[in-house]
C-alpha cells in the first residue's frame, strides 16, 4: 500500500493540473455566465495535437507545448465566432445543449479520426521518477504541475494586471456598461474562450507526457474542474487555482483513506455539501 | 477639415438650414426606436451644439433612456439619421462611437464595475486612451472635480454610497475627455446637497472645458434652468422644445411634469 507522504505529493501535483483546467472553465462563466461543458473535451484534443507532433514529426510535448496551446487559442476564438455567439442571451437550456453537442462532436471526431484505443507517448524527454520527500513520482507529473500552477498564475496577473485583463473583467461584472467606455464585448468573449481553451489545451500537453489519450479521457476532468470551479466561486481565478489543488489532495486522500472505487464519490458529495452551504464558493463574488 | 467642409458649402451657396446642419455636434432627423415588439421613440429631432447644455425632460417611460440608448448605439433605430459633427453613426459599434466621436453616456443606474475600485473604473472610462501619462492626467483633473473619489480610489466601486457611485460613474464618464456628456438621471437616488454639487461640476465642466452636455433629468426646476435649450418629451415624441427658462414657465412642461 502506499504510504501517505505519496497520496499527498502525487495528489497536490495532480491539484495543481486541476487548477489549471479549471481557470479556463470559471473564465468564460464569469464573463458569460455560460457553461462549458466541452471545455475537457478541448482538452482532449490538445492531448491528440500533442500525440500527432510526436508521433508524426517527432516534435516533443515539451517543444509543440506554444504550438498546441497557439493553435488551441485560435479554435476557442474560431468556436465562440461560428457556434457560442449564436447563442448568447438564448435560454439556459439552448447554451446547455449547444456545449453538449460540441462534447458529442469532439469525441465523435476523434474516434473517427484517431480510434477508441488509447494511446501514449512513448519515452518523452522528461520521463523517469523523481524523489519528492518520501514520494516518488514520473517527472511528467512533477513538470506537469509546476508548470501548470505556473501558467495558471500569469494568467492570473494578465487579468490582474493589464488594460485587456481589466476590460475582461469589466465585460464579467457589467456587460452593458462595458460598451460604453469602449470595449467590445463580443471580442472579450472571443477572447475568454481563446484564453480559455489555451490554457487547458496546455495542461493536455502536460497530462499527454504520462496520461493515456482516447476520445473520452475529457470526462472525468470535466468532472472535477466542474467541482473545482463551484468550490473556488464561479468566475474566480485563484479560486478555481486553489480549489483545483483541494479537489487534487481530496481526490487522493480520500482514496487512501476510504477506498479507490469511492474517491469521486467522495469529491462529489463534497461538492455537493458546499453548493448548499456556501453556493459561492470560497472565493466567489459571483451573486 | 470640419471648418473647411462649411466653407466649402458656403461658397457652394447651400441654403442657411444645410450649413447649420453641418455644424451642429450631435443631430437626429426622425429617429423612430424602440426594443423587440416596442416602438418607443417616433420621428424625434433634436440637436445639440458645439459647447452647448441641452436638457430633456419628460415623465416616466416617455423614452428618454431609450434615447440616450439610441444615441450611444446601444439600441439601434428603426429609422431616422443620427449624425455626429455631419457623420452618420446609426448602426455603428458603440464601443466604435466611445472611441471615435467619444460621446461619453453616463447610464441611468450609474452600471459601474461593482467589485472593482474606484481607480479601476476610473481608468476603463479612458480604456481608448492608450497614452498612460494622458491617462494618468485626466484622472487627476476628475479627482481634483470629485475629491471624494480621491480618497476612496481603493474601495470597491458596489460598496459605494448612492452619491458617490453618481460621482464616479460621471467621473468614469469624463475620463473619455468626451466631446458630448450625455447624463441620464444623475439625481436618481442622491440626497439633495451632493446633486446640486454635481449639478454645479456640470456647469464647471460644461463652462470651462466646452464639453457639450445633453441631460436628463426628473427634477425639472434645476434642469431647465441650467440649460441653454431643452426639449420636452411625451411618450417617445418631442412635444416642445425652447430656451430652458422659457419652457419652465410653460403649461405643457407643467403638464409633462406631472404626466398628465
Ligand atoms: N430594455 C427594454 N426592453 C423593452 N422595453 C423597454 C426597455 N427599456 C425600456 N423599455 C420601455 O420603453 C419605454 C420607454 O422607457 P425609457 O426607459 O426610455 O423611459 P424614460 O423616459 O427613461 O423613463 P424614466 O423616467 O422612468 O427613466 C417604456 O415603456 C419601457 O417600458
Ligand atoms: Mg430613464
Amino acid at each position: 500500500m502506499e504510504h501517505i507522504e505519496q497520496v499527498l505529493v502525487s495528489g497536490l501535483f495532480a491539484g495543481m493540473v486541476y487548477g489549471l483546467i479549471s481557470i479556463g472553465l470559471s473564465l468564460i462563466w464569469g464573463i458569460m455566465d455560460m457553461v462549458n461543458f466541452a471545455h475537457s473535451d478541448f482538452m482532449m484534443l490538445a492531448m491528440y495535437f500533442t500525440y500527432l507532433l510526436f508521433s508524426k514529426l517527432g516534435l516533443d510535448p515539451l517543444f509543440s507545448l506554444p504550438l498546441v496551446a497557439a493553435g488551441m487559442f485560435c479554435l476557442g476564438v474560431l468556436t465562440y465566432f461560428l457556434v457560442i455567439r449564436h447563442v448568447i442571451g438564448g435560454e439556459l437550456v439552448q447554451q446547455t445543449l449547444c456545449t453538449f453537442g460540441l462534447v458529442v462532436l469532439l469525441q465523435s471526431v476523434a474516434q473517427y479520426l484517431w480510434t477508441g484505443n488509447y494511446q501514449m507517448i512513448n519515452e518523452p524527454l522528461v520521463s523517469g521518477n523523481i524523489r519528492i520527500f518520501a514520494a516518488s513520482l514520473s517527472k511528467g507529473q512533477v513538470v506537469a504541475g509546476v508548470a501548470s500552477l505556473f501558467l495558471a498564475g500569469a494568467i492570473w496577473w494578465v487579468i490582474q494586471k493589464t488594460r485587456i485583463g481589466w476590460a475582461l473583467m469589466a465585460t464579467a461584472q457589467n456587460r452593458y456598461s462595458a460598451p460604453l467606455v469602449g470595449i467590445k464585448v463580443d471580442r472579450m468573449f472571443a477572447l475568454a474562450w481563446g484564453i480559455g481553451l489555451a490554457s487547458v489545451g496546455a495542461a493536455g500537453v502536460f497530462l499527454a507526457n504520462y496520461y493515456y489519450i482516447y476520445p473520452q479521457v475529457g470526462a472525468t476532468f470535466q468532472l472535477l474542474a466542474l467541482v473545482a470551479v463551484a468550490l473556488g466561486g464561479f468566475g474566480s481565478i485563484p479560486g478555481a487555482i486553489v480549489a483545483g489543488i483541494a479537489v487534487g489532495l481530496i481526490e487522493a486522500l480520500s482514496g487512501y483513506l476510504i477506498e479507490p472505487a469511492y474517491k469521486y464519490l467522495v469529491v462529489f458529495s463534497l461538492y455537493i455539501v458546499v453548493v448548499l452551504v456556501r453556493p459561492h464558493g470560497f472565493f466567489g463574488t459571483h451573486s | 477639415m470640419k471648418k473647411n467642409e462649411t466653407e466649402a458649402a458656403k461658397a457652394a451657396n447651400y441654403p442657411e438650414e444645410d450649413l447649420s446642419r453641418l455644424s451642429r455636434l450631435l443631430r437626429l432627423e426622425k429617429v423612430s426606436s424602440g426594443y423587440e415588439g416596442t416602438n418607443v421613440l417616433s420621428d424625434v429631432s433634436l440637436y445639440v451644439d458645439k459647447g452647448e447644455f441641452v436638457s430633456i425632460v419628460g415623465s416616466n417611460g416617455a423614452g428618454k433612456s431609450t434615447l440616450l440608448r439610441t444615441i450611444s448605439g446601444t439600441v439601434r433605430p428603426r429609422s431616422g439619421e443620427v449624425r455626429f459633427e455631419g457623420r452618420p453613426i446609426v448602426g455603428r459599434d458603440p464601443a466604435d462611437v466611445v472611441r471615435e466621436c467619444r460621446i461619453s453616456h453616463v447610464p441611468e443606474g450609474r452600471l459601474l464595475f461593482p467589485r472593482m475600485t474606484v481607480y479601476q473604473n476610473l481608468m476603463l472610462g479612458a480604456f481608448t486612451t492608450r497614452n498612460k501619462k494622458r491617462k494618468e492626467e485626466r484622472l487627476a483633473y476628475v479627482m481634483e472635480l470629485f475629491p471624494r473619489l480621491a480618497e476612496r480610489s481603493r474601495q470597491s466601486a458596489g460598496t459605494m454610497s448612492g452619491g458617490e457611485q453618481q460621482m464616479c460613474a460621471i467621473a468614469r464618464g469624463l475620463m473619455l475627455e468626451p466631446r458630448l456628456l450625455m447624463l441620464d438621471e444623475p439625481s436618481l437616488g442622491v440626497q439633495p446637497n451632493i446633486v446640486a454639487r454635481i449639478y454645479e461640476t456640470l456647469e464647471k465642466i460644461n463652462k470651462q472645458e466646452g464639453i457639450a452636455v445633453l441631460l436628463v433629468e426628473q427634477d425639472i426646476h434645476h434642469s431647465l434652468r441650467m440649460a441653454d435649450r431643452a426639449y420636452v418629451m411625451q411618450t417617445g415624441r418631442i412635444a416642445a422644445e425652447g430656451r430652458g427658462a422659457e419652457l419652465l414657465e410653460s403649461e405643457l412642461v407643467r403638464k409633462a411634469y406631472l404626466g398628465l
